[in-house]
């Protein structure tokens, strides 16, 4: 981990910590630092604007709530926040019924992060890290892990989708996960940016 | 860790949120007792979040903002549990934020102030804050019940949303249909974009329009299906305050070649050949 990360990640678990005794006015902060990475992710998941909306307010209360139960001995804050996020907008998307899921998901892999990797949104360093590493993952591994992630579709509903064996998607996600691990711990080290 | 391989592959999967309930159930207890694999699940964890990075980052709007915060205030007084109102604290300067932790003090406060022995005065106070709390607790009641008619709006708003939604999954679904992103020329503002899904073999098509502003009074959006060089009319729409839009149109059979898609701002009865500058366009 680099020292700058290390400094943000200090900053931001300040942040809840101080969310978590109930302080006002760290909650803004957090938000504005917060909510476009969050709501980027719930408008990938969701795919519908005012949903999205509604998720982030949901989202953010839960943040607002449960921060006494962050533990930065378990991870960066980046991580708890968007997984907080991400299992929010799966569960609005698994009420929405699993048949119009399966098929939207077709509909949003045509969309998806390697296919629209030169719009000019993406151009965050981050993102080039991520995208850079999904790129050196299988394909089909990748389209495992990011069924996964976010569609929210089950084990099997991927092996359906993908036409493959429970097993195999199985093996796959967990082979192409370890691998996105190891590359980025490699792009960490390399670099003294913030991300 | 006895079984190296089958919890990897578990906590891979948990970390992909694509564990069943009983599948979880398994790992939390082998979780309770296996250290090892409680740090290899946050990394996991932490490796699976990263794919939001994968994402673009998009600024929610700024109405949101102050609907959030409030929200969440709101919240932390009707938590009086978690979260003592400053009702509860009375007239006392409030101490500097971050200072206070839940209930400790508050009862601190409270026996200090007997032991000091002003039970009288503490009784006016009570009677004070009573009123204070009732009359704070009935604006409350009325909050909830705009917010709970304000939610029954939002709620028929996403439905009819999601059913547009889906008809433009059900387009982009069928076989040989694409899809195109128009986006902002000089002309317009540049966060406006708009999705068209199409089919040529059918010519049905679906355009979702985002942050479009409302047309003038008078005036409306137009689609152009540029095919050989010449501009064929589509249909016209609007769009609302929040700048979003949705046409659904039937692309005429000379417009089914285009290699160019285009919104023009038009009068609203439609016009036959463009006139307005071009505000959204595409090519395939």
């Amino acid at each position: 981990m680099t020292p700058v990360r290390e400094q943000s990640d200090a900053a931001e678990a300040a942040l809840i910590e101080r969310v978590a005794r109930g302080d006002e006015s760290a909650f803004a902060p957090l938000y504005d630092r917060y909510s476009p990475i969050l709501f980027g992710l719930l408008l990938r998941i969701l795919r519908d604007r005012p949903e999205a909306e509604d998720c982030l307010q949901e989202v953010f209360l839960q943040i607002w709530q449960r921060a006494p139960s962050f533990d930065p001995a378990r991870g960066r804050p980046f991580t708890w926040l968007v997984t907080l996020a991400r299992s929010r907008a799966i569960d609005r998307l698994r009420s929405t019924g699993a048949r119009a899921r399966t098929e939207q998901a077709a509909v949003a892999e045509q969309t998806d992060v390697i296919a629209d990797a030169d719009a000019e949104a993406f151009r965050s360093e981050q993102g080039a890290f991520v995208r850079g590493a999904l790129a050196e993952i299988p394909e089909e591994q990748r389209r495992a892990l990011l069924l996964a992630y976010f569609e929210g579709l089950s084990q099997s509903e991927i092996a359906a989708r993908l036409g493959q064996p429970l097993g195999t998607v199985k093996t796959r996600m967990r082979t192409g996960l370890m691998r996105l691990r190891e590359l980025l711990r490699g792009q960490f080290e390399g670099t003294l940016t913030n991300f | 860790m006895t079984e190296g391989a089958h919890n990897t592959e578990a906590l891979a999967l948990d970390a992909l949120g694509a564990l069943d309930d009983a599948q979880r159930r398994a790992l939390d207890e082998h979780l309770a007792a296996c250290a090892a694999c409680r740090r290899e699940r946050d990394e996991l964890h932490a490796a699976a979040a990263s794919l939001a990075h994968a994402v673009a980052p998009v600024r929610p709007p700024a109405e949101l903002r102050p609907r959030i915060l409030d929200a969440a205030r709101a919240l932390k007084h009707a938590n009086g549990d978690a979260r003592p109102p400053e009702t509860s604290r009375g007239r006392v300067i409030a101490p500097p934020p971050g200072r206070f932790t839940r209930r400790a003090p508050r009862r601190t406060w409270v026996w200090a102030a007997v032991a000091a022995g002003v039970i009288a005065s503490l009784l006016s106070f009570d009677i004070f804050r009573m009123w204070r709390e009732n009359s704070a607790m009935r604006s409350e009641v009325a909050r909830l019940r705009r917010e709970a008619e304000q939610s029954r709006e939002e709620l028929a708003r996403v439905r009819a949303e999601s059913a547009r939604e889906r008809e433009l999954a059900e387009l982009i679904s069928a076989p040989g249909a694409r899809v195109l992103t128009l986006s902002a020329t000089k002309d317009a503002p540049a966060d406006a974009s708009a999705r068209l899904a199409y089919d040529d073999a059918t010519g049905r098509a679906v355009l979702v329009a985002a942050n479009l502003p409302p047309a003038p009074a008078g005036k409306a959006y137009q689609i152009w299906y540029v095919a050989g060089g010449r501009p064929v009319p589509g249909r016209l729409f609007q769009t609302d305050p929040a700048g979003r839009g949705t046409l659904r149109d039937e692309i005429p059979a000379a417009g089914r070649a285009a290699k160019l898609f285009a919104v023009t701002l038009e009068p609203e009865a439609g016009v036959a050949a463009p006139t307005g500058p071009v505000l959204l366009s595409a090519a395939t």
